[in-house]
């Protein structure tokens, strides 16, 4: 799913270019890089995330602090 | 935003297993059923998807299901404010949280700390013109999704020929070959999808050989291929080429570098998928990447409790 709210920039990826041929081990890295995820799509994780919201309740309670949970159908830090 | 975000402590979560009235019954369900009750969404049945500021005594501070950057905003601000006004005592919860968290039985708590750990994305990789329907504009084109795979020390050293000697191959076990063709090469691409069961695995073979061994270090090189489907009203499948190298140290019993591309081609499409109209065959890229252990890389597999996963995710 779309975490709009984390990409502050549209990223142009490869897509408007020619797909790599055959995936062999010359042609690896061309695909790894075109897979890989640019640094912007990743900038959600320019926040620190807790894995779990329990994890968030328990360093909250040390630290006296108040939790921002962030909630999906699918967990937010991997498949959503 | 950030500056505001700092002043609270961020956490990510899975919401369908908190939310259920019926099996959310450990202690962080009910304190999240707690306030999402009054969030946002209240509405019984749907769901609570959303951003929830809340104190670790579960008051709710605010909640909203927005992207709008300004909107979270006035969210972190509104809740900080609500949370100027409460007393330590109405803030925070009479006992030790961490004495609870044995009570929280979730698939986090069989990260495998000595075995290996893959980050996994998925990705449409681009399509020729007259061989595949052009993608539509707008975010499906930028669409991309990740995952974890999970494999426990026993596992990790099966990727690696059992005699370090430059040449020596051999296949990966089938109970592997299907986690990763079940569970990992499927088209989640543009949302949450279905796993393969096992017998819609039709062709699975990866090969692991070693190209060079310095010390304890051990390179191989894994190469392969896969073929899922499932034929009906919800015919779908991949068929995959698989190409990667890693490195393994005999000593310390783990990978110090892995990457594993799997590309090839996707159809059809499962209900939350998001291929309706794209569900003729197209290419798609996935890759599998060492993940480094921080906090937001010990999420579960999506699919941990499907049958493939069952040697690592078991209290058992």
């Amino acid at each position: 799913m779309f975490r709009g709210l984390f990409v502050t920039l549209v990223v142009a990826l490869a897509g408007t270019e020619a797909a790599p041929p055959e995936l062999n081990d010359q042609t690896f890295a061309a695909w790894r890089d075109r897979i890989r995820p640019q640094a912007a799509e990743r900038c959600f994780e320019t926040v620190h995330w807790l894995p779990t919201f329990w994890d968030g309740v328990m360093t909250g309670q040390k630290e006296d602090k108040p939790i921002l949970l962030w909630a999906m159908n699918g967990h937010p830090l991997a498949c959503t | 935003m950030l500056k505001l975000a700092a002043e609270f402590v961020p956490a990510a979560d899975e919401v369908y297993r908190m939310q259920n009235l019926k099996t959310g019954t450990d202690p962080e369900c009910r304190l999240f059923q707690k306030f999402a009750e009054l969030g946002h969404y209240r509405r019984p049945g749907t769901t609570r998807q959303g951003t929830y500021c809340v104190s670790p005594s579960g008051i709710l501070l605010g909640s909203i299901n927005s992207n709008d950057p300004k909107r979270i905003a006035d969210l972190l601000e509104r809740s900080l404010a609500k949370w100027g006004t409460l007393k330590r005592e109405e803030r925070l919860l009479p006992t030790d949280p961490r004495k609870q968290l044995a009570d929280i039985k979730r698939p986090e708590r069989h990260y495998p700390e000595d075995g290996l750990v893959l980050n996994v994305t998925s990705r449409d990789m681009p399509r020729e013109k007259g061989k595949a329907k052009p993608t539509r504009t707008g975010w499906r084109e930028f669409a991309w999704n990740q995952d974890f795979a999970w494999f426990t020390k026993g596992e990790a050293r099966q990727f690696v020929p059992p005699e370090a000697t430059v040449g020596k191959k051999q296949d990966l076990p089938v109970a592997l070959l299907h986690r990763i063709a079940c569970a990992h090469l499927i088209d989640n691409v543009r949302g949450q999808t279905s796993p393969f069961e096992e017998n819609q695995v039709k062709k699975a073979q990866l090969s692991a050989e070693v190209t060079a061994v310095d010390g304890d270090v051990v390179s191989v090189r894994l190469e392969g291929e896969t073929r899922t489907s499932m034929e009906g009203q919800r015919e779908h499948g991949l068929e995959m080429r698989l190409l990667g190298k890693a490195t393994f140290d005999l000593a310390k019993g783990r990978f110090l570098t892995f990457e594993l591309v799997a590309v090839g081609s996707r159809w059809g499409g499962t209900l939350l998928n998001g291929r309706r109209g794209d569900a003729d065959a197209a290419p798609i890229g996935i890759l599998f990447t060492l993940a480094a252990g921080s906090p937001c890389e010990r999420v579960a597999p999506a699919f941990n409790r499907h049958p493939v996963y069952r040697p690592v995710v078991s209290d058992t």
